[in-house]
């Protein structure tokens, strides 16, 4: 399929960029990596008047420590991120996130902030940021605001973002020494859409810990587990089949949206299941940091 | 609708035409430039045909406009052929009947090319991992597998699995 017609524009910087935005409204989109944006354009799901290709701004790349934290240009690549040193020291999530992320291809060309701004139900940032209590900083002629990931995220493709507004960068709180973050997907195909995934943000020193679930509902689903330590160590007989309950138990109060493959009770089970595992790797890892 | 001049290094020449911004990259490639490699198939980035190197990275060429490639180095398995870094890989495709119809080879091919550049080790599973972004309809991947496992050995890329 062929895209429509569309002007183009390559503005040097962000102000160039808003200005551009503000003169064409609803009718101009942003450009970033163009991973999820020119499938839209190429199937004529999208025909905006006017592409704004942000993808060269020197001022939106680049991943650089911050107050205990890290600070993510919107145009750093899902490659980039899953590569970065400086991301790994603050947390293992960034390379084991990006890994799930389609192909190499797609990874090498799509960004951290064209996937946050897209909202897509099955993508894996927006729930790590949510589990991270990341704050995406969006950027309009006027200021600058920053907002809670978790009040970023609207629904299926809807967020807090105005349409005059720019993703600039995402900040990665401080987190405390015994922080701990695991992923985990199930996708009918490697690199393929997930049908359920889940993040988990636990803080061991202090024993409270949230699990986020994304590709099964409109928006990432918060799970916060305030005794999370308790069942970590606690001897279950089986923490797997302990896990799956609690988690079903959980999810169950949430509206659960169905894909092509799967319906919202599927999804459901997936999603505890897969909930249940981390739980598992986490209590192996916490036996065997203790034991040694 | 308006034309936009772009220059770009395209297979070691550089080139400059004038296209319209909505024309993605494949087709720019075959209409302008004659290049037969470039393959356009779901041009939605999911069946791996149209896969290039640009500034030396692996990307999707249906996923690129043309006017984004500006000042950019454009490579497709016309350049790979003729630099030589891939006549163990075709010779080997081609050993072990790695191609049926042909559609998916180019992209195979680059594909499987940045996995060899980039593998730490190889294993059979991470080889499908790899080339699971690339549609073949045809051959069942096993033989495409076998090609790259081949190439992976006589590379000297260390075996994962011997290690289990």
């Amino acid at each position: 399929m062929k895209a429509a017609f569309f002007e183009y524009v390559r503005p040097a910087d962000v102000e160039e960029a808003l200005g551009l935005k503000e003169g064409h409204d609803d009718r101009s989109i942003f450009l970033a990596g163009g991973q999820s944006a020119i499938p839209a354009l190429n199937m004529r799901l999208n025909q905006p008047n006017l592409v704004i290709d942000i993808g060269r701004i020197e001022a939106l790349q680049g991943i650089w420590a911050e107050d205990g934290g890290i600070r993510v240009g919107a145009l750093v690549t899902h490659r980039e991120l899953g590569e970065s040193k400086i991301a790994r020291e603050y947390s293992t999530i960034f390379r084991d996130a990006s890994k799930l992320i389609a192909h190499e291809a797609i990874r090498n060309k799509g960004t951290i902030g064209g996937s946050l701004a897209l909202a897509d139900p099955a993508a894996e940032w927006p729930a790590v940021c949510v589990a991270l209590n990341a704050r995406i900083r969006l950027r309009s002629r006027t200021g600058v605001r920053e907002l809670d990931s978790n009040a970023f995220f609207k629904g299926t493709y809807a967020t807090e973002r105005l349409e005059n507004e720019l993703l600039e960068s995402i900040y990665f709180p401080k987190q405390t020494k015994g922080f701990r973050s695991e992923i985990l997907e199930f996708a009918r195909q490697h690199g393929g859409f997930a049908a359920a995934g889940v993040v988990f943000a636990v803080d061991t020193a202090a024993g409270v810990g949230r699990s986020v679930f994304f590709a099964i509902s409109q928006a990432p689903i918060v799970i916060a587990q305030a005794a999370i330590m308790e069942f970590l160590t606690s001897n279950f007989e089986n923490t797997r089949a302990a896990g799956e309950r609690w988690y079903k138990d959980q999810l169950n109060g949430f509206k659960l949206t169905a894909d092509l493959y799967h319906d919202g009770a599927t999804k459901g089970h997936i999603a505890a299941v897969l909930a249940s595992r981390v739980l598992v790797t986490l209590k192996e890892s916490l036996r065997v940091e203790r034991h040694s | 609708m308006n034309k936009t001049t772009v220059r770009f290094t395209l297979n070691a020449r550089p080139v400059e035409v004038a296209v319209e911004p909505r024309m993605h990259l494949i087709d720019c490639l075959r209409e302008a430039f004659d290049v037969s490699s470039a393959r356009v198939g779901c041009e939605h980035g999911v069946c791996g045909a149209c896969t290039l190197r640009i500034d030396g990275k692996l990307v999707r060429g249906c996923l690129t406009l043309a006017v984004q490639v500006e000042g950019q180095v454009v490579e497709t398995l016309e350049r790979l052929n003729e630099t030589g870094e891939i006549s163990d890989l075709q010779q080997a495709f081609h050993d072990r009947n790695a191609v049926q119809c042909g559609f998916c080879t180019a992209g195979m091919l680059i594909t499987s090319q940045s996995y060899l550049v980039h593998a730490q080790g190889y294993s059979r599973s991470q080889i499908r991992e790899h080339i699971a972004a690339n549609y073949c309809r045809c051959t069942g991947y096993e033989a495409i597998v076998d090609a790259i496992e081949f190439v992976a050995k006589r590379r000297g890329i260390q075996s994962l699995e011997e290690n289990l």
